[in-house]
């Protein structure tokens, strides 16, 4: 079988080593052993090596169909979250149609100008609550 | 004389944060992963740090204290645009991060092409960036030279000053990588936060009592300044809404922000970062607030000179001891992110373009080549900015909406079912396409919104056009068998 693209190993290694283990497994007498085979994902153990090899047959856009999300824990953003942050997004961007006066004047800056400063300093505000809704 | 003070400031200034780039980094072996992406290892604060450093730029510097001198509330954009980024920043970095560690992703073009499974559109979406990238630097360097123009009271008049420090900087990466970048950001960020106070609170203060002063004088000498022209006027409330959304988008989509979030440790320091670097922002005020005091104080700067507005402000006003320190840290402020660019496109080029047509000799030698193609993109820009500068202005919309453009093909990667590469790479051509064209004939507006946005709008149009007629060609197909 033809190796299409390795792309990752269990030990950190880098691609020209992972590419010369697999040079030696496939010209070694004796086959490497294979340990366990799952999802275009394969591990081997190769006589002589002390680690085990993981080669990944699939490219990475099929991997992702197969494995995305399920193999590392990561946040999965829910609705909440998105309409948490969007708030923020559309109020600097479109609102600024409705924000475009110079009164009320604050602290002598006019309202436009005090009207992002606000939305600056509660973005992450929305942002910390987005954040925390995916954590529940 | 009062040029020597300043320059031996300058010279003070950014030999002693390269040091300090040098001693932090210490004795990092370097691989590709450390050189381009620090060794996916920032914590929060290099984080913030090294997006701090690529968003407020020279640019955002000069330009912003020139744009509220010249044409006064459009330059509010800027405070516009950075939150908008961070939301998006919020949302899809750290699924990007995620795949990017996964498949141990190095560049922008690696994302393309491993997760729309086509090389060449890794090579299409490395080839736009290099290109976007060297105009952008091209920004950085006229950056430096406005600088150092002031700070030599005249004295400047070639290339000469700019290309040392600009040698400098190319050295400094060469050897410590994106690691030394986020380091000396700590130099730059102490340095600009001091010059940004000292230009948009001590100024106002000296001159006008008060900050808020400054604006009831600016009312009765510009009534008109403080507010934005009504609808589809040039520069009114369309232009800018349009404006934010595409800079929001684009600034995270430059192949070299895309490096920085690779390099975070875990997704939560991006989260943290987006969350934190909107406090940082609010230091652009100041920079605004210094252009306003420009304007009532040095009145009558036409054209690309507004961009020195403040500078020139601080140049009469004040002892060379003063501008040599705030020339240092605007030179910190362009040369910061010019690393991170050079170091970007070199990866680029090392990974994606030579890797493209010979991949045992770009893996084998990826170091080495990514090291060599750095100091031919930095001499490249600095030649073709030296010898066409006033073409190059004329082409840094193209870049700017340019970047934008890799948008589609991120967030689209996302989706349950993803388009294919081709209709990505057509999308991107013929976004880009649309964008040369405004460009040659000098239309940075239609019908009041920007050109960049139309051409994300096209964009996107394009990509779900011929994946909707490829998924019916697909199932007819099927359904014929």
């Amino acid at each position: 079988m033809i190796v299409e693209k390795a792309l990752s190993c269990s030990i950190a290694q880098s691609g020209q080593r992972l590419r010369q283990l697999e040079h030696e497994s496939t010209c070694l007498e004796d086959p490497a052993i294979q340990l366990f085979n799952f999802a275009g994902h394969t591990e081997y153990w190769l006589p002589g090596q002390s680690e085990q090899i993981v080669i990944r047959r699939n490219s990475a856009s099929q991997n992702l169909m197969n494995r995305d999300n399920s193999s590392q824990p990561g946040k999965r953003l829910g609705f909440a979250a998105y309409l948490l942050a969007g708030i923020p997004f559309f109020a600097v961007s479109f609102g600024v149609f409705f924000a475009n006066r110079d009164e009320p004047v604050l602290f002598g800056f006019p309202f436009l100008l005090s009207y992002l400063i606000f939305w600056i300093c509660a973005t992450p505000l929305f942002l910390w609550l987005a954040d925390r809704s995916a954590r529940q | 004389m009062s040029s020597l003070v300043a320059f031996s400031i300058v010279a003070a200034i950014l030999l002693g944060s390269i040091a300090f780039g040098f001693l932090a980094v210490g004795k990092i072996k370097m691989s590709p992963q450390e050189l381009v992406i620090g060794n996916r290892s920032f914590g929060t604060i290099l984080l913030c740090l090294l997006f701090a450093g690529e968003t407020i730029t020279s640019f955002t510097f000069l330009g912003a204290a020139g744009w509220a001198y010249a044409k006064g509330a459009p330059a509010f954009y800027i405070l516009g645009y950075l939150p908008l980024a961070l939301i998006v920043l919020f949302l899809f970095g750290p699924p990007l991060w995620r795949r990017a560690r996964k498949f141990n992703f190095l560049t922008n073009a690696d994302y393309f092409a491993s997760i729309y499974d086509s090389r060449s559109l890794g090579l299409l979406v490395a080839v736009c960036g290099v290109f976007f990238l060297v105009l952008y630097l091209t920004v950085q360097l006229t950056g430096i030279q406005i600088l150092l123009g002031i700070a030599g009271y005249g004295s400047v008049k070639d290339v000469s000053a700019g290309a040392i420090a600009f040698f400098l900087i190319v050295v400094f990466v060469f050897l410590s990588g994106l690691r030394g970048v986020a380091w000396v950001s700590v130099v730059k960020d102490v340095l600009v936060l001091g010059a940004i106070f000292f230009a948009g609170v001590v100024i106002p203060i000296h001159f006008f009592g008060s900050p808020l002063h400054l604006f009831t004088k600016l009312r009765e000498a510009h009534p008109d300044w403080l507010t934005l022209r009504s609808g589809t006027m040039p520069n009114g409330t369309v232009w800018f809404v349009s404006t934010v959304l595409v800079n929001g988008v684009g600034t995270i989509t430059w192949p070299h922000a895309v490096a920085a979030i690779y390099s975070a440790k875990d997704e939560a320091s991006i989260r943290r970062n987006a969350m934190l670097l909107p406090f940082y922002q609010l230091i652009l005020v100041l920079v605004l607030l210094a252009g306003f005091s420009a304007l009532l104080l040095a009145p009558g700067l036409k054209g690309d000179d507004a961009d020195q507005s403040f500078m020139r402000v601080v140049q009469t006003n004040y002892s060379a001891w003063v501008v040599g320190a705030i020339t240092g840290a605007g030179c910190l402020a362009a040369l910061v992110p010019g690393s991170a660019m050079i170091l970007a496109a070199g990866s680029l080029i090392a990974k994606n373009i030579v890797g493209t047509f010979s991949q045992s000799f770009a893996e084998q030698n990826q170091t080495a080549l990514t090291r060599i193609s750095i100091v031919v993109v930095a001499m490249f820009a600095f030649v073709s900015w030296a010898i066409a500068r006033t073409t190059l202005v004329g082409m840094l919309l193209i870049a700017a909406n340019g970047a934008a453009q890799f948008f589609p093909g991120i967030l689209l990667s996302f989706s349950s079912r993803r388009p294919s590469a081709l209709s990505i790479g057509i999308g991107l051509v013929v976004s880009l396409l649309f964008l040369c064209w405004t460009a040659a004939v000098k239309l940075p507006l239609i019908s009041g919104v920007n050109v960049g946005l139309l051409a994300l709008v096209l964009n996107f149009a394009v990509v779900g056009l011929i994946a909707l007629a490829s998924w019916n060609f697909e199932r007819a197909m099927n359904e014929r068998e």
